[in-house]
C-alpha cells in the first residue's frame, strides 16, 4: 500500500508495509522506567525539550531500527545533552566506568544454611549486570545532580507518579462521562478543564481531546512519528503502540488493524483514525454497553480496558470482574 | 458539576484558514526535524478545528524557542483522497495536526 517515495527518516513509517502486530502488552523492566523517568525529569526541569530528543533520534538512521525503543530514546537524550554542554564525551564515558564499577560485587561467602538455589548473589534482576542503556541513564542521572540539576527523589517521583497516578485516570473520566450528561459535553468541548474539575491534576500537561464513539463512529489513535500518548490520563502507553507495525499500518488499514484488535466492523459505522502527530493528544470515549444500567462506577470502570481508550477495544459487560 | 474555571484554547490570531476551509499540505521533503508525515504531504482535506497556537517543534528541535509562535490545525482527509488503494468505506477519515506554515488553500 506503500504510494509516497520519500520520507524524512526512519521514524516517518506511516502507511509502510508491515507484518501483524503483537497485540499483547509486554510491560516495561525496572531500567525501562527508569529511562523513562530520566527523560521526562530533564524535560520536565527544561534540561532539554522532548523535540530535540526526539530530533536526536529520528538522526539515528538506521541504528533506529536496530534498537529498542528506550534504548533509542537513551542514546538520543545522551546526545542532547552532551549537545547543550551538560558534560563532555569524556566526562561521560569516565561516568558509566564508575557506574559500571558499583556492579562489580564481590561475591560473598556465605554459611551452608544461606542457599540461593547455588547462584551467586550480583546486585541486578537479570545475573548479568545492568545493559548498557541502563548504566547510560544511571550515569546521566548522576552527572546531573552531581550539576544540582535534578534530584534523586525527582526520579522516584516520577517512576511512582507513572506507576500510580497516571494509569486508570481515563476509566474515572469515561465512567463520569457515561452518568453526566453536562460532564460529557464539557468534555468533548474541552477535555482539560473538564477532567480537571474532577480533581485530576494534568500537570499543565499538552491539551487533550477526547473522541467519542457512537452507533455510526469507530475512533482509534495512533502517534506515526513516535509514540505520543495521554500518559497523565493513561500512563505508559502499551508496548504495541509504540510498535512499527502498528504505527506504520493503522493509517492506511484501520480496519485490518481492527479485526487483529478482534474488532470486525461493517462498513456502516465509520472509521476516524486520528494522527497524534503534533501537539494534542487523543482518548477514545467508548460507547456505555446496553445491560450496564444502575451499575455502581466502579463495576462499570471494571469493563474499561485501557485499550478502549486507544480504540482497539469495546466494552463488554461479559468482562465484568 | 462544577464549572470549569479556564478554557485550554490557546488564542490563534490571524489565521489564515478558517474550520471547513479546503487545504492542501505542501510537498516536498526538507531536511530537519518536521511533524508533517511523509504520507499526507501533497494530499487535501478540510480544517477541522483551530487547536490554537504552539511554539513551533521545528525549531525547538534545534534548541531553538520556537517563537513566534504558530497556528495549529486539525485537518480531516477522506481515506481514499489519501491512498488510492485504500480498503474500507468511503466515509472514513484520517485526521492530523498541521501547522499554518504545511498549507496551502485551494481555490
Amino acid at each position: 500500500m506503500t504510494e509516497f517515495l520519500a520520507k524524512m527518516g526512519p521514524h516517518d513509517m506511516g502507511g509502510e508495509n508491515a507484518g501483524p502486530i503483537d497485540i499483547v502488552d509486554h510491560g516495561m523492566t525496572h531500567w525501562e522506567k527508569h529511562a523513562n523517568a530520566v527523560r521526562m525529569t530533564v524535560s520536565g526541569k527544561k534540561l532539554a525539550t522532548l523535540d530535540e530528543m526526539r530530533r536526536a533520534c529520528e538522526d539515528l538512521g538506521e541504528r533506529y531500527y536496530e534498537l529498542s525503543y528506550f534504548e533509542r530514546l537513551t542514546e538520543a537524550l545522551v546526545i542532547v545533552l552532551k549537545e547543550k554542554n551538560f558534560f563532555t564525551e569524556e566526562i561521560f564515558n569516565n561516568k558509566m566506568v564508575d557506574v559500571r564499577e558499583r556492579f562489580n560485587v564481590p561475591i560473598i561467602s556465605l554459611p551452608d544454611s544461606h542457599d540461593h538455589d547455588g547462584k551467586p548473589i550480583q546486585e541486578d534482576e537479570v545475573g548479568e549486570g545492568p545493559n548498557d542503556h541502563q548504566v547510560m541513564n544511571l550515569a546521566i542521572q548522576d552527572l546531573l545532580q552531581q550539576s544540582n540539576l535534578i534530584t534523586a527523589n525527582d526520579i522516584r517521583k516520577t517512576i511512582e507518579k507513572f506507576d500510580e497516578d497516571y494509569p486508570n485516570r481515563g476509566q474515572k473520566v469515561v465512567v463520569r462521562a457515561w452518568t453526566d450528561e453536562d460532564f460529557k459535553s464539557q468534555l468533548l468541548e474541552d477535555a482539560n478543564p473538564a477532567i480537571e474539575s474532577m480533581g485530576i491534576d494534568l500537570e499543565h500537561a499538552a491539551r487533550l481531546i477526547v473522541v467519542e464513539n457512537t452507533d455510526l463512529v469507530h475512533n482509534i489513535i495512533v502517534c506515526t512519528l513516535c509514540s505520543c500518548y495521554p500518559r497523565v490520563l493513561m500512563g505508559q502507553p502499551p508496548t504495541w503502540y509504540k510498535s512499527r507495525s502498528y504505527r506504520s499500518r493503522v493509517v492506511n488499514d484501520p480496519r485490518n488493524v481492527l479485526k487483529e484488535f478482534g474488532i470486525d466492523l461493517p462498513s456502516s459505522i465509520t472509521v476516524r483514525t486520528h494522527d497524534s502527530n503534533a501537539d494534542m493528544r487523543y482518548m477514545v470515549l467508548p460507547q456505555r454497553p446496553e445491560g450496564t444500567e444502575g451499575w455502581s462506577g466502579e463495576k462499570l470502570e471494571s469493563i474499561i480496558s485501557r485499550d478502549a481508550l486507544v480504540g482497539v477495544s469495546i466494552p463488554n459487560i461479559e468482562e465484568v470482574i | 458539576m462544577a464549572t470549569p474555571n479556564f478554557s485550554s484554547y490557546t488564542p490563534a490570531p490571524n489565521n489564515l484558514f478558517k474550520v471547513g476551509d479546503q487545504v492542501e499540505i505542501r510537498q516536498g521533503i526538507p531536511p530537519g526535524h518536521r511533524r508533517t508525515p511523509a504520507y499526507i504531504r501533497g494530499k487535501c482535506g478540510l480544517i477541522e478545528r483551530i487547536c490554537g497556537s504552539f511554539s513551533n517543534p521545528e525549531e525547538r528541535a534545534y534548541g531553538f524557542d520556537g517563537l513566534p509562535k504558530r497556528i495549529l490545525y486539525r485537518v480531516t482527509f477522506k481515506q481514499v483522497d489519501v491512498w488510492s488503494s485504500y480498503q474500507g468505506s468511503k466515509n472514513d477519515t484520517l485526521e492530523l495536526e498541521i501547522f499554518e506554515h504545511w498549507l496551502k488553500p485551494i481555490m
